[in-house]
């Protein structure tokens, strides 16, 4: 009767499942963001420990950023590599609507 | 016996629902698909939850800014002086750092220009791998800097190449490339220009003793809150962030944006659980009259409805299993197509890989969130098909 039931495609694909995922799941868990096994997690501690970055990088200014009401969150962005909390930023934040002057940045190549 | 009769029960559910194949797929798939979402959504808040975590130990204990009417200004270096004679402070080192905003290809971008005190700098073992091209910055360095790849890859720079930055009051600073940050680390480092101390001073006009910020190590980790009140107590016009402050509003934020991911997630299910019901509230005529004979040669009511609830069973946990693994799978693979949403706010987003995390409670979670409702949906419509007259549904 047990046999019956695993030869079912239903309850079969739900082993499967279960299985591939804790397979999946070791393997994520011990290799691949462990910070022992990992090759990766232990090169971004090294980024942090080197430079104190405490977060995630803001690569685009966030119109909310600087709204002082919003406290400690909105300003997170006042840390180097400061990350905006805004769930909304994604709208927020579109080219063309900061209204700040932009630096010049130029690059000469090495061979000229 | 009773194992045997439950066993009987579920095959015949499992028959029911390879009879109606197009009735089990219509549930099925719109559920498998719901339970990748939230589950994608979940294991990658979970991946970074757990690299902030391990982050936690490498930060600096406590960082200081300083305040001028209610906003961060430049902090004096005459204020290391003062720390010193706090008990536990192991190291002070101070950081002098700022924003580039540009316009490339009518995109804004703000870099951030860091100035590291290199003489100062616990160096880690591991930081050479994180460089794609070229060499960190050593003690002595001068006018030269370590590029984030995201900032390379968009100004097109290599190692070799010199950077000119002008300002929008016409100072310049010209730095040669000496390195390139790898994708890997990207996550923290993929707007950074790297400088010295010195270089970053005088590029932003800051006197030779100011900073941006403090980093502060301290001999005892225990003792982290407590230097951190000391600091805040005995100098006003200071801002103090713990370690553990910083990580806790990391986790945060991707606690919100899960947030907004969950309610959007929450409306796919009610929208599955009306297709569910409507589905297994209208009873054919033909699946009347099969109930109604299995009631004639000896079914109860309630086999009938432990039937019914095990297809629902086999629904949800078909549904919910593979959506999970199919949600691991995605994550893993680093959300192609929505990284930027799960990563955070930028215009541009960097490709690295994304670590992805689930833990037992995530699971749990989600195991709950996959099969119960559809359990507590088909209920009613389980009851329904159960207490139907056999002799009227023989007769239809």
């Amino acid at each position: 009767m047990f046999k019956e039931l695993i030869k079912e495609k239903y309850l079969s694909t739900i082993f499967f499942a279960l299985i591939l995922f804790t397979v999946l799941y070791i393997y994520n868990d011990n290799i691949t963001t462990s910070y022992n096994n990992s090759k990766d997690t232990q090169m971004r501690m090294a980024i942090i420990e080197t430079l104190g970055v405490p977060a995630l990088p803001i690569i685009s200014q966030c119109c909310t950023s600087r709204n002082l009401v919003d406290g400690i969150y909105a300003r997170r962005s006042e840390l180097p590599g400061g990350y905006c909390f805004h769930a909304d930023c994604d709208v927020a934040v579109t080219p063309n609507v900061i209204a700040e002057k932009v630096y010049k940045l130029t690059v000469i190549k090495k061979d000229k | 016996m009773t194992i045997t009769k439950y066993i009987n029960l579920l095959l015949t559910a499992i028959q029911n629902l390879n009879r109606f194949k197009a009735k089990t797929i219509a549930v099925v798939l719109p559920l498998t698909i719901s339970m990748s979402v939230i589950s994608f959504m979940m294991f990658t808040r979970g991946g970074f939850i757990k690299d902030t975590l391990i982050a936690e130990k490498f930060l600096p204990d406590i960082t200081v800014q300083s305040t001028e009417a209610g906003r961060v200004a430049k902090i004096s270096t005459d204020m290391i002086e003062k720390f010193g004679g706090i008990p536990h402070i192991k190291k002070i080192i101070p950081r002098v750092w700022g924003y580039i905003p540009l316009n490339i290809d009518d995109t804004d971008i703000s870099y951030t220009l860091m100035g590291l005190d290199l003489d100062k700098i616990d160096y880690h073992k591991h930081l050479p791998w994180t460089l794609e091209q070229g060499f960190f910055l050593t003690k002595g360095d001068k006018n030269k800097a370590v590029l984030g790849e995201g900032c390379a890859l968009s100004l097109n720079a290599s190692v070799g190449d010199t950077l000119n930055i002008e300002d929008t009051l016409g100072n310049t600073g010209q730095f040669k490339l000496t390195g390139i940050l790898g994708n890997t680390v990207q996550v923290y480092s993929t707007d950074l220009i790297l400088v010295s101390i010195e270089d970053a001073r005088q590029f932003f006009g800051y006197k030779k003793n100011e900073a941006s910020d403090l980093l502060i190590y301290v001999d005892d980790f225990q003792s982290a809150d407590k230097i951190a009140w000391e600091i805040t107590t005995t100098f006003p016009n200071t801002r103090v962030l713990t370690a553990k402050a910083l990580t806790n509003l990391v986790i945060e934020a991707f606690g919100r944006r899960g947030g907004t991911f969950q309610m959007m997630w929450l409306i796919l299910l009610v929208t599955l659980l009306l297709i569910l019901w409507a589905q297994t509230a209208h009873i054919s005529v033909d699946m009347s009259k099969e109930i109604g004979i299995l009631k004639a040669t000896g079914w109860l009511t309630s086999d009938i409805i432990i039937m019914r609830m095990m297809e629902s069973l086999v629904i949800g946990l078909t549904g919910t299993s593979v959506g999970i693994l199919i949600g691991f799978i995605y994550g893993l693979m680093g959300t192609p197509g929505i990284s930027g949403y799960c990563i955070g706010c930028a215009s541009i987003y960097p490709k690295f890989p994304v670590p992805v995390h689930c833990d037992i409670q995530s699971l749990l979670i989600l195991s709950i969130m996959g099969v119960v409702p559809i359990m507590v949906i088909s209920a009613l419509p389980s009851w329904l098909a159960g207490i139907i007259d056999p002799d009227v549904a023989i007769r239809k």
